[in-house]
């Protein structure tokens, strides 16, 4: 054996992440999903169906707990991981099927660095990660203000951000409705070492990039909708 | 060779002064006592500013802790020593 094969063999083997159950859910849910939410996805930017690919970061408003349902809808091609409280690891079960969905942990009252690797590691490793930057269901009619943590995140994968707005749900019966627009590169606002308050910038961009597309829907297809 | 307490200091008061941005007086006169969230004015974003930050500048990994671990600056130059190389 030479010593590069030695060197290959002392690499510590990464894991090979299972997805059966993941696929599994997703195959099996879709038809259910079509039917009941009927998803109709706005691509706003340059970028069309299919064509997000790499390391990204998804940031959307919360409107409801069908929104992770709605971002697989819109990024079908992707295994998109999402960000779930530590509260919903209550029983052994949930913990084992949030696993399974490949979810990242995160505990709201003591944020954890570890979730914050987490979400770094997976989207140097090209994977997609949802996040939902106003931290809570949004009850009322105006976005709320966004956690800059995204933005951090971001940076340091040094991966883009892809902004989605999904509007206000109406009846139980009617159709939803998500927007998405282009990546944005938060190192081209931030520079390499942001400070604090570029960091600040950078997020207000990021729910600026929301709220026009908010004004898209409303203005634009939302109109349509009603003449 | 590992830095001495006063040069971790020193450093910490830096990235602490870019992640509070407008009060860098307040930060340069800080003691080790001084609380992050109620005397520095560091909200959650901020204290993950700073923790990243020091990940880089000191290259220590902050790995099984919460925020809730460092209450005050004295923690968080407690664990750089500690676990910087």
């Amino acid at each position: 054996m030479n010593s590069k094969d030695k060197q290959q063999n002392n690499k510590p083997k990464k894991k090979r992440e299972s997805y059966f159950m993941y696929d599994f859910v997703k195959v099996t849910g879709s038809l259910p999903i079509l039917i009941w939410l009927r998803p109709k996805v706005i691509y706003a930017g340059k970028k069309k169906r299919g064509e997000y690919k790499g390391g990204m970061l998804v940031t959307c408003n919360h409107r409801g707990l069908s929104d992770p349902v709605m971002a697989l809808c819109v990024f079908w091609n992707r295994r998109l991981r999402c960000l779930a409280t530590k509260d919903l690891y209550d029983t052994k079960l949930k913990a084992w099927f949030f696993n399974q969905m490949h979810c990242i942990q995160v505990d709201k009252q003591n944020f954890s660095m570890d979730s914050f690797h987490a979400v770094v590691q997976n989207l140097k490793d090209d994977k997609a990660v949802l996040i939902f930057p106003e931290g809570q269901v949004n009850q009322t009619e105006d976005m709320m203000s966004f956690k800059a943590g995204a933005v951090l995140m971001a940076h340091r994968a040094d991966k883009p951000i892809v902004p989605m707005y999904i509007p206000k749900y109406g009846k139980w019966y009617n159709r939803r409705v998500a927007v998405v627009g282009d990546p944005i590169n938060v190192r081209e606002i931030c520079g390499k070492i942001p400070t604090m308050d570029k960091v600040k910038e950078a997020n207000e961009y990021i729910r600026n990039a929301e709220l026009k597309l908010e004004e898209l829907y409303e203005t634009k297809y939302k109109r349509n909708k009603k003449s | 060779m590992a830095k001495s307490r006063e040069e971790i200091k020193s450093q910490l008061k830096d990235v602490l002064k870019m992640a509070t941005g407008s009060s860098a007086e307040k930060i340069e006169n800080c003691t080790e006592s001084d609380r992050l969230n109620e005397d520095l004015g560091l909200n959650s974003v901020g204290v993950l500013y700073v923790v990243i930050a020091i990940e880089e500048v000191f290259e220590v990994q902050f790995d099984g802790v919460g925020f809730g671990d460092f209450v005050t600056v004295k923690d968080v130059i407690d664990y750089i020593e500690q676990h910087a190389e």
